[in-house]
């Protein structure tokens, strides 16, 4: 992180650092156990064969996602335990916590109201969600030496990483449960995972953090004295990134295709903007 | 353009304040909005339902809302009887669910029975299933931790039926259950 002693490779070396690392750590951990908890009945009518293939496809998806930020993980010179903590989080921690949120919602909608039904959490409620718990990660890491030069450079790639192994995690949870429910046809199913939240829902988490966590770097490094204007806009950028989220939450929910894939290609512009942005504002 | 700021230094009470923000929200994610939801559940959690058979087979409806109060739901069809479990939501030490979970996922590898169809509604409030020619003992499930629902078919030999049904009618008899009747 800029400003912080670092020709050190990665150490915690201050109380506050361990902390951080500590909650990430024991958050995901946490997460962990609650997702297998919820996924193992699944897991247990799939078969460990079917679930492992799809984890193994997920995984690799993943992994080709990230390829295209290596040039902004470089310049900001990226650490690798930061690396592994985005992943954790996004994955683990996040998912885990805004499953439990998201699912209480819902049913607190369905008992105050018969007309608050799964859209409404859908659509206003978890992209509000999903997006502050994914973001708690990124501030969390800004408070570390997770990256030799933070910026926004570093805040894309670690919104980048938080979006991608949220989005990996989710479709996989997802996946498995579509097994489940036409356990005749499990590849089927994971070709049609594949093509419906791969493909065609490919720039969703994943432009969504990007873009808040690229706004958090550029926020950190701006002058103290333009701070304010600054905390401004990304608030502005978090809040927009709720409101797309929200529409293509809709726009699946509801089925319409092609708004789903606007709002898919509205994520795609955002993160090629935000990547320009974000290259053109760190030193190289 | 190279903007670099270094004042942004991090001290060790910000990154401490950090982590409080952080399980702050967590708690509120995690334990706050779980509990709201609990307070916020209809008492009369256990509700009196039913199966029906007819010609076409073995079908029970779970009507709108149902699964969502009940929190955990077990259909259970055994060739012309049905019956219906409702329990109180998971997390009550006190509900089998968990163990019917359990019993229910070592059964995968069985004889399926012909189930014509299991449905749900979008909102995973109802369930309806039929199965008609059911030539194996064949249990239909939906289960809800409360705030989700899982459902699908299995389908178990005699044997295994055997295995499964004292734990059946265990919960039978600790729950409303009608047999046979209109749903």
């Amino acid at each position: 992180m800029n400003g912080t002693d670092t020709s050190r490779s990665w150490i915690v070396a201050r109380s506050g650092q361990l902390a951080i690392v500590v909650t990430i750590a024991a958050l995901s951990v946490l997460g962990a156990i609650g997702l297998w908890d919820g996924m193992s009945f699944d897991v247990g009518v799939v078969g460990p064969t079917w679930s492992a293939i799809a984890a193994a496809v997920w995984l690799a998806y993943g992994a080709l996602l990230l390829v295209f930020f290596v040039r902004p993980a470089r310049r900001a010179q990226v650490l690798g335990a930061g690396v592994l903590l985005a992943l954790a989080w996004g994955g683990l921690a996040a998912l885990d916590l805004a499953a439990q949120a998201n699912g209480a919602a819902e049913t607190i909608a369905s008992n105050v109201s018969d007309g608050l039904d799964e859209t409404w959490t859908n659509v206003f409620v978890a992209p509000a969600i999903e997006e502050t718990v994914k973001t708690l990660g990124i501030v969390l890491l800004a408070f570390l030496p997770a990256a030799r030069r933070f910026g926004p450079a570093a805040g894309l790639v670690f919104g980048a990483l938080v979006g991608v192994s949220f989005q990996v995690l989710e479709n996989e949870i997802y996946t498995v449960h579509e097994m489940f429910k036409a356990p005749d046809e499990p590849g089927l199913v994971l070709v049609e995972m594949l093509f419906i939240r791969g493909l065609v829902g490919v720039f969703s988490h994943i432009a969504y953090s990007g873009a808040i966590g690229a706004a958090i770097g550029w926020l950190l490094i701006g002058p103290v004295a333009d701070r304010r204007h600054r905390l401004g806009v990304t608030i502005g950028v978090f809040v927009l990134m709720v409101l797309l989220h929200s529409w293509s939450n809709w726009a699946s929910h509801e089925q319409e295709v092609l708004m789903y894939l606007l709002t898919m290609g509205v994520g795609l512009a955002v993160l090629i903007v935000t990547a320009r942005f974000a290259l053109s504002r760190s030193p190289s | 353009m190279a903007v670099t700021d270094r004042s942004w230094r991090p001290g060790t009470r910000a990154q401490w304040s950090a982590v409080v923000v952080t399980l702050v929200v967590a708690a509120v994610f995690a334990i706050g909005l779980p509990r709201l939801a609990e307070s916020t559940a209809p008492q009369d959690e256990i509700i009196p339902a039913g199966g029906r058979v007819d010609e076409g087979g073995v079908s029970v409806e779970v009507p709108a809302g149902w699964v969502r109060k009940a929190g955990a739901v077990v259909l259970a069809i055994d060739k012309g009887s049905a019956g219906l479990l409702l329990f109180p939501p998971a997390g009550d030490p006190t509900s089998p669910a968990d163990a019917v979970t359990t019993t229910a996922a070592t059964f995968t590898d069985a004889t399926i029975g012909e189930v014509t169809e299991f449905t749900t509604d979008s909102g995973l409030d109802a369930a309806s299933v039929t199965v008609t020619d059911a030539t194996a003992t064949t249990v239909l499930y939906a289960f809800s931790d409360g705030t989700d629902l899982a459902s699908g078919q299995l389908s178990v030999t005699p044997d295994e039926w055997a295995t499964l049904q004292p734990e059946v009618e265990t919960m039978l008899r600790t729950v409303e259950f009608t047999e046979g009747s209109g749903s």
